[in-house]
């Protein structure tokens, strides 16, 4: 094990987090990497000021190749999860900054981290639990309540391919299936302790701002929107504005029935709201359902995320049911969106493309039963879960015609109705340096209705105000990208940036956010270059697995099949949005980032990851 | 024709009802709010109201999956009037 000091010049080149993480997997990593080998790098990198006084600075990031995206079942892409809660800011009062894992361990181990001080200790006794009860065993055979972890469940353990760390009852880092990453390596958990102090350069000063733009902050109304009813909120505004994925609401769309799903009817169970470290939001719930089928189910969430995955994309529109299976995939270490694995093998019972002899039961929508039984079988890959729990590699044991009812980009499956009606949400998508990443990039104000004028003081040019237009969204969705890729960088939340609203922070806040901790006075511009570095990083990396070019950043075909006439008149005009697109990124018109843009950038020797 | 508004997010929670019926209907956005503050009290301005006296961007006020940007947007006779605070995420993937 070796420790060393985070070097200056990486900082200034990628602040921190995904930055620094996404550089590190760049040199660490070949194309011949292998997801689940030893060789595959865990990096946990927390932002610059995670655990700082902040904007949500609980967050941090955890970057792998993911094995759930390569072209083979021993290949990977980009993998990377942003997660919150406790544990990152305690790794900085531990006084470390980023974690490089490699190897892989013949017995299960679990690491201890204290102050400046790192062991790797036996799991054994851990492996096969679930996540919350091996953070509460890791707990107490540390003596020291304060203790956080961060763990793979079942799910991890056994290499499904949408496993995910969780901390806490929920945070979850998944996306990317890296719980199976530390499942190949038998890491079981971190856990940490840390009562080190953190210097910063003017603590009285960054102790007032951080009081007064949280004031500010819990005064807007849709601060005081989240932090009450949290992200299940989004069910009504989708539905009713038309910009959800038509998978939401099920085959045909069967939105009068995803009423039973919406964030009013979650409050019944919530116990209250609950908080990532020093967030003025506080979005999600706490919930115990007293009575009933599910008597005794207390955690937290369930998110929008879960109301799809476990809900409205089984025609599950059982409030209850979704908030038990959402604690059984947190406590299993499995995404919520495996659930979009279950919407797919009923579609294939349907139409008949596999049967009871595959399956081992009827599959049907909206069957509760199953679908926790199923739940359970992926994350044990029992019988038909087995098959399930290989991700996109399924297909590489059901039919041929099964690949017809998954959508790809970049290597990622998505539903095959994933078009939506918000064009900047349609191109981040496609363009996400993360594969098929929803939200990577999302320009999320784009849904508020804000008229052209405010749309032109935000931005500083003309963006279209109606959500199917075209004028205006490239440079909305590459101006989202940069901000995002700093917000993640300085271990910020997604939520307390423009994204639900034009009024939160953004630069200039960052900025003062930076000097008053750091003392370094970076003007918009650097912060806007160290934003396109990053991104061009990660735009590299995914030239080295063969999809970071133009053929990448289309619509999938079947997307175009499924949604009609719409999405098929939208494709010449997706083509010019990708030109401005390249264009902003100074990439050429193949989206393949210029050598003088390496140049300017300070990357010139990751140039060979590019794709020819 | 009387009109039906749903109410969802923190609106549900200063109104106390899910749904409400207007008879006469109001004919426009603005005479929509003022229908409501007469009945539920000036809190329902400010709440759907930003300090420019525009509509928050915090709400949306759909008819028929159109959202009505302006208060003096139009409303029909017997349509279902939804209003529902707006956010962007979280989200779901496969």
């Amino acid at each position: 094990m070796a420790q060393e000091e985070v070097p200056m010049e990486w900082r200034q080149k990628f602040l921190g987090a995904r930055g620094i993480n996404m550089f590190l997997l760049a040199t660490l990593t070949d194309a011949t990497t292998n997801p689940l080998g030893p060789d595959n790098p865990l990096i946990v990198g927390l932002g610059l000021l995670t655990g700082l006084p902040g904007f949500g600075t609980g967050r941090f990031n955890i970057t792998a190749l993911s094995p759930a995206t390569g072209s083979t079942p021993y290949s990977g892409n980009i993998g990377d999860s942003n997660v919150g809660g406790h544990v990152g800011p305690e790794l900085k009062y531990a006084g470390f900054d980023h974690l490089v894992i490699r190897g892989q361990s013949s017995v299960p181990v679990y690491l201890v981290v204290a102050n400046d001080n790192i062991e790797i200790r036996d799991a054994s006794h851990l492996w096969g639990k679930d996540t919350w009860e091996t953070q509460q065993i890791i707990k107490r055979e540390s003596g020291d309540e304060r203790t956080r972890v961060i763990c793979i469940g079942p799910a991890g353990e056994n290499l499904v391919r949408m496993a995910c760390f969780i901390t806490g009852l929920k945070d979850a880092a998944g996306g990317s299936g890296l719980g199976s990453v530390a499942g190949a390596k038998r890491l079981k958990a971190i856990a940490v302790r840390g009562t080190k102090d953190v210097s910063v350069a003017y603590p009285k000063e960054l102790v007032e701002y951080f009081s007064e733009q949280t004031k500010r902050l819990m005064s807007q109304k849709w601060v005081k929107a989240l932090g009450y009813l949290g992200t299940p909120l989004r069910m009504t505004a989708a539905k009713v504005g038309g910009w959800g994925e038509a998978a939401e609401f099920g085959v045909e769309g069967r939105v009068e029935e995803a009423e039973g799903l919406n964030a009013e009817k979650l409050l019944p169970y919530s116990l209250g709201m609950s908080a990532c470290l020093g967030c003025a939001i506080h979005c999600r719930h706490r919930h115990l359902i007293k009575e009933g089928r599910y008597a005794g189910t207390r955690g937290e969430g369930p998110e929008y995320g879960a109301l799809v995955g476990q809900g409205a994309a089984l025609r599950n529109y059982d409030i209850e049911s979704v908030t038990y299976l959402n604690d059984l995939c947190n406590r299993l270490g499995m995404e919520v969106n495996a659930g979009g694995m279950l919407s797919f093998a009923i579609e294939l019972f349907e139409s008949g493309l596999i049967g009871i002899e595959e399956t081992g039961r009827p599959l049907k929508w909206g069957d509760r039963d199953t679908i926790e039984v199923l739940t359970q079988d992926i994350a044990y890959r029992r019988g038909f879960g087995d098959v399930l729990a290989e991700g996109k590699f399924a297909l590489d044991r059901l039919p041929p015609e099964a690949r017809r009812y998954l959508g790809f980009i970049k290597g990622a499956a998505t539903s095959r109705r994933e078009w939506k009606t918000v064009t900047s949400f349609v191109l981040s998508q496609l363009t996400a340096s993360l594969p098929a990443h929803v939200y990577r990039s999302r320009p999320g104000i784009d849904i508020l209705g804000l008229p052209a004028g405010a749309l032109k003081a935000l931005y500083g040019r003309y963006v279209d105000p109606d959500i199917k237009g075209y004028q205006g969204k490239a440079f909305m969705v590459w101006w989202h990208e940069l901000l995002y890729a700093i917000c993640d960088a300085l271990g910020c939340c997604r939520f307390l940036t423009v994204f639900n609203s034009p009024h939160a922070p953004q630069y200039e806040e960052y900025r003062e956010l930076l000097r008053l901790t750091t003392g370094w006075d970076l003007s918009i511009p650097k912060l806007q270059e160290i934003a396109e570095r990053i991104y061009t990083v990660e735009r590299l990396l995914l030239g080295r697995f063969g999809v970071g070019m133009r053929k990448d950043d289309r619509m999938p075909e079947i997307w175009l099949e499924v949604a009609g006439s719409e999405a098929a008149e939208s494709k010449a005009k997706f083509e010019e949005l990708l030109d401005e697109y390249y264009q902003l990124h100074s990439w050429d018109q193949n989206g393949i980032p210029t050598p003088e843009t390496l140049e300017r950038l300070g990357i010139v020797d990751l140039a060979s990851l590019k794709g020819t | 024709m009387a009109i039906t508004i749903k109410v969802f997010g923190m609106l549900r929670s200063i109104l106390g009802e899910a749904s409400l019926v207007l008879d006469p209907p109001p004919a426009t956005v603005h005479q929509l709010l003022n229908e409501l503050s007469v009945r539920y009290g000036e809190r329902v301005r400010e709440e759907l109201l930003d300090e420019g006296g525009n509509l928050d961007y915090a709400y949306g006020i759909f008819v028929a999956g159109e959202k009505l940007n302006n208060l003096s947007a139009k409303i029909e006779d017997g349509v279902e009037v939804v209003i529902a605070s707006i956010i962007a995420g979280g989200d779901h993937s496969y």
